[in-house]
């Protein structure tokens, strides 16, 4: 039997090259491509007949517009209603792209380190950028060192602060690329001993397993939706860190 | 737990034998790493683009248009609202101003009802007493009549009660039966 591990293989579909790195289109990218086009589906369907008493499909849409726009709301203000248009596709992104992985035979591009690591390094990068660019770098500098604190103690918490600060990107990386592999992994280690089980003891033994099997993959569809949740959420509050540093 | 023990497991597992052999993660195998970036970057791009550009402002139109609807609607019932208020006002004051009107018009019916009433009274009281007095008159005056002629009346029904058993005529005086009956003072 297959490696657990062997669904998160990237196979090449069509190979390409661009100045010395390999771009080939692979699995991931198909699943990427398919999240993008799903994304755009749902909003175009949702959008295509625009009525100030919405349809259900309109509903659907606006009330996904709503989510995010509370969450900004919440969580940075009006002042991050500049970045709603991030959030919101970011959101989208990896939620549609959890869920497309739930498919039988899909590939979940959320399960790669590096694609979740690009993501969240690249917000790592912008939250800083916005930061520097609203305050000033000295001012900036001052969120390591908080204020209110005795100055000995400086030279124990500026090192936490600035580790803390360095590891945002690992952990927002690492939480969502982590849970999608393990949930991914069990499934499919439930999912053998459903086989194993059943073909040893005509298909009694693999009852409860796939009962198991069943309830888990109900439990991965909600951590799909909680996980694209919590990057998002995240991602929201390391802007509001940047724009009113604290 | 065994969510967040597993993947770390596995990645160290992997981490040892991708030094002993090839494959193991496939998370770990750099030579994809450009590839999965450069289609990550391109498509997200895409699709941010897509979203700013087309469809989220599409929602924030119809949002606004929504927002503008319902308040003009809000506007409207409120224009309605202030102008039945200040109807019911103007109803109000109206009333109130006809009540007073009425009360003084029962008022003064009531006084003058009152008066011709009270002059009535006196009328129907003083044409009573009137025909009171003229009745008392008359009494006294048939009374002092009837005391006139009653001895003559008495001597006379006497005098034919005398004949009409002794059998012969006799003439008597009205002064010797006021006599009679001591009223000859």
């Amino acid at each position: 039997m297959a490696s657990p591990l062997a669904q998160f293989e990237i196979k090449k579909i069509i190979e390409m090259e661009a100045f010395g790195y390999d771009i080939s289109f692979t699995n991931s990218s198909l699943a990427m491509i398919m999240t993008v086009v799903f994304i755009s589906l749902f909003m175009y369907l949702g959008l295509r007949n625009l009525e100030i008493i919405p349809s259900k499909k309109q509903s659907v849409v606006e009330s996904s517009y709503e989510f995010i726009s509370g969450m900004i709301g919440d969580n940075i203000g009006n002042e991050g209603m500049k970045y709603f248009s991030f959030i919101f596709t970011l959101f989208l992104f990896i939620l549609v792209g959890n869920l497309l992985g739930m498919l039988p035979y899909s590939f979940t591009w959320t399960s790669h380190i590096i694609v979740t690591f690009s993501i969240a390094f690249f917000i790592f990068i912008g939250v800083t950028l916005i930061a520097i660019y609203k305050h000033g770098i000295v001012k900036f500098l001052k969120f390591f060192a908080p204020s209110g604190v005795p100055k000995p103690m400086l030279i124990l918490l500026v090192p936490i602060e600035i580790i803390s600060y360095l590891s945002r990107p690992i952990s927002l990386s690492v939480r969502l690329f982590a849970n999608m592999m393990a949930g991914h992994t069990l499934l499919k280690v439930i999912g053998g001993f459903v086989f194993v089980l059943g073909a040893n003891s005509f298909i009694v033994g693999g009852i409860l397993p796939l009962a198991f099997l069943i309830a888990l993959t109900g439990l991965e569809i909600v951590i799909a939706f909680l996980q694209a949740y919590v990057f998002a959420i995240l991602t929201c509050l390391y802007i509001n860190d940047a724009i009113h540093l604290h | 737990m065994l969510r967040y023990t597993l993947p770390f497991c596995l990645l160290i597992a992997d981490t040892i034998s991708a030094s002993e052999e090839k494959g193991g993660m496939p998370q770990l195998n750099p030579e994809s790493f450009s590839s999965q970036i450069f289609w990550l970057i391109s498509l997200f791009i895409i699709l941010f683009l897509i979203n700013h550009y087309f469809f989220l402002p599409k929602i924030k139109n119809i949002r606004k248009k929504r927002d503008e609807t319902i308040q003009g609607y809000l506007d409207d019932a409120k224009k309605l609202n202030d102008s039945f208020n200040s109807l019911v006002e103007k109803m109000n004051k109206e009333f109130e101003e006809v009540k007073i009107e009425q009360n003084a018009l029962i008022k003064k019916t009531f006084e003058e009802n009152k008066k011709i009433f009270d002059k009535k009274i006196l009328e129907i009281n003083n044409d009573f007493e009137d025909k009171k007095n003229k009745l008392n008159s008359d009494i006294d005056e048939n009374k002092k009549m009837i005391t006139k002629e009653l001895p003559k009346l008495c001597v006379d029904l006497s005098d034919k009660l005398y004949e009409k058993i002794m059998g012969e005529k006799k003439k008597g005086s009205v002064d010797d039966f006021k006599k009679l009956i001591g009223d000859d003072k």
